[in-house]
């Protein structure tokens, strides 16, 4: 084995070793997003799960009983972590090929956005969460395990090692702070 | 304002908190009063209007981000781009591995198109390369029509690692089953074929690790073409290290991948049976084997390695009516019919190949096709022997035929064809009556289509009994096959606890293999033995006991198997055991336990399955000690043979409570109590009987604890799942329904308790015979809450009925019966009707002077009743030297504040005051008072009557 394994990076995550966490995300991002890709492809609705494909990354790296509850924790803050990334990556990509190629047709119903101005609204909501991490770090990991990575709140909680009802409360506060700023933006 | 600072973001958050604690239509005033930093107020007024909000949160990440993703992770390769000797069409697919496109030669060379696999460049490409060319040559030797060929491989100009395969043009194969329309078994012979070629490779030692739908496609001809042969193999970790904490990136689909690929442990090709199982799974049904309801991954985690897959029929029986029928159309049936084509053998034949033990699945996908083969064919699938037990419990027992009687009833049969086939009959011969067997059965269920007798579902019972009818009116092949089919029938009125009926069909089983074969014959021994558990589970321990020591002789002389021999000794331990014989019990099982060490191994699952025989005994004989030993042995050996989570390991964990409950060791007790239960909860998430007996025994334990809340509730959960199981009217209900009387009669909700056991008694009056112990326990407790209620009729009846069976099944001179007739004295004597009461305490008296004589403590009791009777009566002299020699004897044996010593005492005390003698009871009295204090408290009615005597006498 050339590469060290995911329960080794965890273990040295957890161990404090900064360089192990860079590697993590090197390891989980390609597997993440090669998933996300997958789903796509062989999905004929075309939605993609993110719940689904931390899960099915988790079965496959850490395997049944080898980690404990500390690497469980920093794998699916690095999982949502780059969930996020990805989904970014593309809502920027898409925006920058839209923009630049002025292809303008969108489909629009009722009640619902159109493409582009879903990736905006990622784009912004990447922004706003990058100033709450600043603010309150802990907030924005919420956001980042229940939307990105699409955990519920009990799954969050034992992710973030908290009481269930600390992460109810923090995703109502910090569903009310991204919306207010959103808004200000969208007002602006 | 642009981002608040620490301190100004802590006192928003706070406010926030506290505002929305408060109703809606208060938290702007609040926020506005509580806050003088217009800022800071903007702020909170701003988040409460967005906490009202809905938006992008509210949806799926994926559903926002899936329109800009696009379907391909690499860059991917224009066509025309050359990787030689190949030249790129179109892109094809993307799969975990990397991107598939259509190529063709470029050279020239052949006209030939081919799907080129080019692996992502993430991967670990060297080591990949390597295994590549170890397998290679293996790979390129898979020549199969029915798999897809592996043309080339090598690494493109950047370093990357792809394969050249047959270019196949199809659809998956769920999907093409249900574009044709396919019915069941055309959907059989194709997925035959797939099981052919997977067989083929596996014949040459090639695994392919990751069968799915998607890596099968059929061709438009109809031919089916597995892809990918071998190639998850390359992308496994490093395998010369297959220990269990390796892990990696191995290749599988949660879907379809077998417990030990989750597990990391190693790959065989059960491996492929259990994803093959999965296909046909949801081939036939049109539902994957494994849902897990919240797809978390502890759910995820637990399905695979945990979960039992519904049966198909279940899975389609619980799949919504309209999508059912769709289902169904898409395989030209209806939805009925389409339930009853896939119960039983197909049924089976699924479930064995999804077993989460590698080693109970088919060994092969030969061995799998075998079955389905033997199916096309009408024979008996082999998938059925091994779960008769189980099965026919877990279906049976349910009381209806709805989807499952069918299926375990032709199992059982062919489970009883093919269990005979050890001695000497030939096989074909074996199979031949087992056809003749199905076919009759068959029959029968054709008679209970449901669509025939439209609003109402046959009960297993009937659909028995009309078999059992059949049985005498029509032949039924020739005279073996009845034999079998009587034997068959009785063992499922077996396991419907109707044990009369079983019997019966056990006795002419037996009549007829007698006929058959003569008295020492293998076969005879075996009718032996399932007629004498048929008696045994009536109560006929003595007529049990023979025919078990019957056939043991049979099985000596015949010099019969290890596993044989290990039965019947299990057997005459049980009856033993019944009879109380315990040495003797112990000393059965013990050898049962040799036997089964011999023909399985002393690791194995029947030795332990006899250790926690031996258990029981040695818990009943008081050996505590001893009985903990042998289950921990017991659950040492499971921990070995089976998975973490298992029923077994549950049923040893519950014995290992009940044990420590025994052992007065509560905490203990309820913790073993509670893993057993979890573990079943997590084994059965649905429910199960066997779920709901172990959360009765935890209710028990909490209950004699003390804790008679939770204890309620777990019996309410415990009956509400053994209503849902098993219905309304069977014996499981009445036992749950006895537990919670007991409940109410310690709380002294006495009206409450005596209607729950009359409840009880109901039920189990209709399933057990009139002696069972069961039904005696009841009766001896509703006698005793009737006496509570001051109804001393109705207590002196129940006690006379408990007086009549017990005579009938023990004899007039047994402690029981004697017990009982201290009953009928007691509640006459409530009922002041002295001359009855006198007469049963006489009774009582004279049985336990025959048997032990004029000292011992029952006869001295039994004295002391009969003395207050005999007073009442008018003949107070009588009395006091009835109560005299009791309270003499019983001093001798008690210190003198023992409640059996101050009951005599205030007798005697009572008999010398009525006599006139105030100073000799006087201080029989006080020293009986004291004793009551002490054993009743001073509040209660018998101590105040005592106290009542004592201010007399005084």
């Amino acid at each position: 084995m050339t590469e060290p394994g995911i329960t080794q990076l965890l273990q040295a995550v957890g161990d404090g070793d900064p360089a192990a966490l860079n590697d993590l995300f090197d390891l989980l991002y390609p597997e993440l997003h090669a998933l996300a890709h997958h789903q796509l492809a062989r999905n004929e609705r075309q939605t993609l799960d993110t719940t689904a494909i931390v899960h099915e990354v988790y079965l496959r790296f850490v395997r049944h009983g080898a980690v404990s509850s500390t690497c469980r924790r920093h794998f699916f803050a690095l999982c949502a972590k780059s969930m996020r990334q990805i989904i970014i990556d593309h809502a920027r990509r898409y925006l920058a090929g839209k923009r630049g190629g002025g292809v303008t047709h969108t489909v629009l119903d009722e009640g619902t956005l159109s493409i582009e101005e879903r990736a905006d609204e990622l784009v912004a909501l990447d922004r706003e969460l990058e100033r709450l991490t600043a603010m309150d770090p802990r907030l924005a990991r919420v956001v980042e395990l229940r939307f990105y990575a699409g955990l519920n709140v009990d799954e969050a909680a034992d992710a973030l090692g908290v009481a269930a009802s600390t992460v109810k409360r923090d995703w109502r506060k910090a569903r009310a702070w991204l919306y207010s700023r959103l808004s200000s933006e969208l007002a602006e | 304002m642009s981002t608040p600072s620490p301190s100004e973001w802590s006192r928003i958050e706070s406010l926030f908190d506290e505002a929305v604690g408060l109703p809606p239509d208060q938290r702007e005033a609040y926020v506005t009063a509580a806050e003088q930093d217009p800022r800071i107020r903007d702020e909170v007024h701003a988040m409460l209007r967005a906490d009202a909000r809905e938006g992008i949160l509210e949806r799926s990440v994926g559903d926002v981000a899936a329109d800009f993703v696009p379907p391909d992770p690499d860059e991917t390769l224009a066509p025309g781009t050359e990787i030689p000797p190949y030249r790129i069409v179109r892109p094809v697919g993307a799969g975990g591995m990397g991107t598939v496109y259509l190529a063709e030669r470029a050279d020239g060379q052949f006209d030939q198109q081919v799907a080129l696999k080019l692996i992502r460049s993430d991967r670990n490409v060297g080591a990949i390369r390597t295994r590549f060319l170890q397998e290679r040559q293996i790979l390129a030797n898979l020549d199969h029509p029915n798999i897809a060929k592996l043309l080339d491989g090598g690494i493109t100009g950047d370093g990357r690692p792809y394969f050249a395969l047959e270019y196949v043009e199809g659809s998956p194969i769920t999907r093409y089953a249900d574009e044709q329309r396919l019915g069941v078994d055309e959907r059989v012979d194709l997925f035959r074929k797939v099981c052919a070629a997977v067989a083929y490779a596996q014949q040459r030692l090639v695994v392919h690790r990751d069968l799915k739908p998607s890596n099968i496609l059929v061709t438009p001809e109809g031919e089916p073409k597995l892809l990918d042969f071998g190639i998850a193999k390359l992308f496994d970790p490093d395998q010369r290290r297959p220990d269990l904490t390796q892990e990696g990136t191995s290749v599988f689909t949660p879907e379809y991948a077998a417990p030990e690929q989750v597990r990391g442990e190693g790959i065989t090709t059960a491996t492929d049976v259990y994803a093959l199982g999965g296909i046909l799974y949801e081939l036939l049904s049109g539902a994957l084997p494994l849902t897990p309801q919240d797809r978390s991954l502890v759910g995820w985690q637990r399905a695979i390695l945990e979960a039992e897959p519904a049966p198909i029929t279940r899975a389609l029986a619980r799949t919504p009516e309209r999508e059912r029928a769709e289902i169904a159309a898409r395989r030209r049936l209806s939805a009925a019919g389409l339930s009853r084509r896939l119960r039983g053998d197909l049924t089976n034949v699924v479930e064995k190949s999804l077993r989460k033990e590698a080693d109970r699945r088919y060994a092969s996908a030969a061995e799998l096709l075998e079955d389905l083969d033997a199916f096309r064919r009408g024979l008996p699938v082999r998938a059925a022997p091994p779960s008769l037990t189980y099965r026919a419990r877990k279906y049976v027992a349910r009381n209806r035929l709805a989807v499952a009687a069918a299926g375990a009833v032709a199992l059982a049969l062919i489970g009883g064809a093919v269990a005979t086939s050890w001695q000497a009959q030939r096989a074909e011969q074996a199979a031949e009556r087992a056809t003749g067997v199905t076919r009759f059965l068959v029959s029968l269920f054709e008679d209970a289509d449901p669509n025939a007798a439209p609003g109402r579902e046959i009960t297993a019972r009937e659909l028995l009994d009309r078999g059992a009818a059949r049985l005498d009116t029509e032949l039924v092949g020739d005279a073996q096959s009845r034999s079998e089919l009587l034997r068959v029938v009785g063992g499922l009125y077996d396991r419907l606890g109707e044990y009369p009926a079983a019997e019966e069909l056990h006795e002419r089983a037996l009549e007829s293999r007698l006929a058959l074969h003569g008295p020492d014959h293998p076969l005879v021994a075996e009718s032996l033995g399932d007629l004498g558990r048929a008696r045994l589970a009536q109560s006929r321990y003595g007529d049990a006991d023979s025919l078990f020591r019957r056939a043991l002789t049979i099985h000596e002389a015949a010099g019969a198997d290890a596993a044989s021999m290990s039965r019947a000794y299990a057997d005459l331990g049980s009856a033993a055991e019944r009879l109380g014989e315990l040495a003797e019990a112990a000393d059965w099982y013990e050898r049962s336990r040799t036997a089964a060490a011999q023909a399985h191994g002393p690791r194995s699952a029947e030795v332990a399955r006899a250790l926690q025989d031996l258990a029981l005994v040695q818990r009943q004989s008081g050996a505590l000690d001893d009985a903990q030993a042998s289950l921990r042995e017991a659950l040492a050996i499971y921990q070995e043979v089976r998975p973490a989570v298992h029923s077994d390991i549950a049923e040893v964990l519950h014995g290992l409570a009940w044990n420590r409950h025994v052992a007065g060791d509560r905490e203990e007790a309820e913790r073993l109590s509670r893993e057993s239960v979890e573990m079943r909860r997590r084994l059965y998430p649905n429910g199960h009987p066997e779920l709901a007996i172990g959360i009765r025994n935890l209710g028990t334990i909490l209950r004699d604890g003390g804790d008679l809340d939770q204890a309620e509730a777990l019996f309410r959960e415990s009956l509400a799942m053994t209503l849902e199981f098993l219905g309304e009217d069977h014996v499981e209900v009445a036992s749950a329904v006895n537990d919670l009387a007991i409940v109410s009669f310690i709380r002294q909700d006495l009206a409450t308790a005596q209607e729950q056991l009359r409840r009880a008694r109901a039920l189990y009056e209709r399933h057990l015979p009139a002696d069972h112990a069961r039904l005696l326990t009841i009766d001896g407790n509703l006698a005793v809450v009737a006496l509570r209620l001051g109804q001393s009729d109705e207590a002196a009846r129940t006690f006379e009925r408990l007086v009549d069976v017990r005579t009938e099944k023990f004899g007039a001179a047994h402690p029981d019966v004697a017990y009982a007739w201290i009953g009928v004295g007691n509640a006459r004597a409530q009922g002041e009707s002295w001359p009855e009461a006198r007469e049963a305490y006489e009774r009582a008296l004279s049985i336990y002077r025959e048997l032990y004589g004029e000292d011992h403590v029952d006869t001295a009791v039994a004295k002391r009743f009969l003395a207050r009777a005999v007073g009442e009566e008018g003949d107070w002299d009588s009395a006091t030297r009835c109560a005299a020699e009791a309270h003499a004897f019983l001093s001798g044996e008690y210190p003198e504040t023992h409640r059996r010593v101050a009951e005599a005492a205030a007798e005697l005390g009572r008999a010398h005051l009525e006599s006139g003698r105030r100073n000799e009871a006087t201080p029989l009295l006080a020293s009986a008072l004291s004793g009551y204090e002490a054993a009743f408290g001073v509040d209660d009615a018998r101590t105040r009557e005592v106290a009542e005597l004592l201010a007399r006498s005084r």
